[in-house]
């Protein structure tokens, strides 16, 4: 005891740093299951964050429309040729046979009811935190607007995450990029090709094919195959390298993802416990 | 410096740092706010306010951001602990030693939160935490010298403001 009197700041310092990895190896254990506290402090955070969050994307609006006026007048007008110049490609298009059996791939996969019975609810992000490597942020919406554990979060690009912890008006969410989970998908040049993601950790997602004969190359795009939690159609992303393991003969991917995570504003969640069609 | 300043000096950071940081992030990275308090509050003032505050700021960071809780407020409270010490040999009204504190402290943040993730099975590459390094050092020097400027600089001009005698971390 006296060791412990004489030595109490150095007692003091190991006590702290033993109870606050006690706090994070229970955490660890628990992952995403945030005590009934920590949803209270949770709730406050996020009713603060909210009207600031709403002034910062404000203020950056402004600055951004006023620095970067004669850019975004220069990005209108080549858009707007491109878009003339897509308008006369299409056209073209439609009269190839190749290009229509993939037209009606396409709308086969639209209609396919995956997406369109679910409920959604949109919301702003309005926090998160960039000055580490993972991507979750939170949003001004939950368990009062729908939204459950586990739904999905997509962005106008493609997916995004999914819920990882809700409360009565916030959802933190994490971003696919960082997902231990397998992401079951399709690739949309050819439906008949199926694999599995998960985040690779370094901004991108790597998988494989199921079937190691199937062909994928640089540029196809991936979309939820609607197997697992996420509803089918959602797009993933763009291979952007195919490597074969010559050991187990697997098809290598990495994805670039479709969404940006970095400046996200706004999000859809989809309420798939609403209208499973998993 | 006044218990309940310093807790709205750092509440006030954990919200710019989560609403206005990260609405402007400078090469995908924003800065740490409550890393650069958990340096300067234990160089500028001694004492274990940054420790203590660094611990409780770091616990809702990672309750309202991070997929494991605690890292953070671990590593707060490591860094200030660390600067406690440093400060018996570096303090003073000093640019490089207050520069090497938060160059220090960020690279230490840094390498050991992807320890600690990587230790539980978060799979984060090294050359990824790399690549936001420099981006994220660079704006919490920015936030540093802002710090100091306004508000650290009074701690040396001013000793009576601290809340607690300047002493010996041995003593």
């Amino acid at each position: 005891m006296n060791f412990f009197r004489e030595h109490r700041k150095g007692a003091t310092v190991a006590l702290v740093i033993v109870l606050l990895t006690v706090v994070t190896v229970a955490s660890f254990v628990s992952m995403g299951s945030n005590t009934w506290f920590g949803r209270q402090v949770e709730s406050v955070v996020s009713w603060v964050q909210k009207p600031l969050t709403a002034a910062a994307d404000g203020i950056g609006d402004f600055f951004y429309g006023m620095f970067r006026f004669r850019e975004v007048q220069k990005e209108n007008e080549e858009l707007k040729d491109r878009v003339s110049s897509l308008e006369m490609d299409l056209l073209e298009q439609k009269l190839l046979a190749s290009e229509l059996t993939e037209l009606r791939q396409l709308r086969d996969l639209l209609n396919s009811n995956a997406l369109t019975e679910y409920d959604y609810v949109t919301s702003r992000v309005t926090a998160m935190d960039n000055a580490r490597w993972f991507s979750t942020f939170t949003i001004g919406a939950g368990t009062n607007d729908g939204i459950h554990k586990d739904a999905v979060v997509v962005s106008r690009d493609g997916l995004v995450g999914r819920v990882l912890e809700v409360g009565p008006s916030w959802s933190k969410v994490i971003a696919v990029i960082n997902e231990n989970n397998n992401i079951s998908f399709k690739v949309m040049r050819d439906l008949n090709v199926l694999g599995m993601l998960s985040g690779s950790g370094d901004g991108s997602l790597q998988g494989y094919l199921l079937d190691p004969e199937a062909s994928v190359v640089e540029g196809d795009v991936l979309v939820t195959s609607g197997m697992e939690l996420y509803p089918e159609g959602i797009v993933i992303g763009r291979v952007s390298s195919v490597t074969v393991d010559e050991d187990t003969m697997l098809v290598n991917l990495t994805v670039e993802p479709a969404a940006s995570f970095k400046n996200i504003q706004t999000v859809t969640v989809i309420l798939t416990e609403s209208g499973e069609r998993n | 410096m006044k218990h309940h300043y310093a807790f709205l000096i750092y509440f006030g950071a954990f919200l710019v740092q989560s609403t206005f940081c990260a609405a402007w992030p400078v090469f995908g990275v924003s800065a740490d706010l409550i890393l650069v308090l958990s340096i300067l509050f234990p160089f500028c003032y001694g004492g274990w306010q940054g420790a203590v505050l660094g611990i409780f700021f770091g616990l809702v960071r990672d309750l309202c951001f991070g997929l494991i809780i605690g890292p953070s407020a671990l590593i707060y409270f490591a860094i200030s602990a660390l600067v406690l010490v440093a400060r018996q040999f570096f303090y003073g009204e000093k640019l490089i030693p207050i520069t090497a504190s938060v160059v220090l402290g960020t690279l230490f943040f840094c390498l050991t939160d992807w320890l600690i993730l990587q230790s539980f099975g978060q799979a984060f590459h090294i050359l990824m935490v790399l690549k936001g390094f420099l981006p994220l050092l660079l704006q919490e020097l920015f936030w540093a010298a802002a710090f100091y400027w306004l508000i650290g600089r009074r701690a040396f001009h001013y000793p009576q403001d601290r809340w607690f005698h300047e002493r010996s971390y041995w003593s």
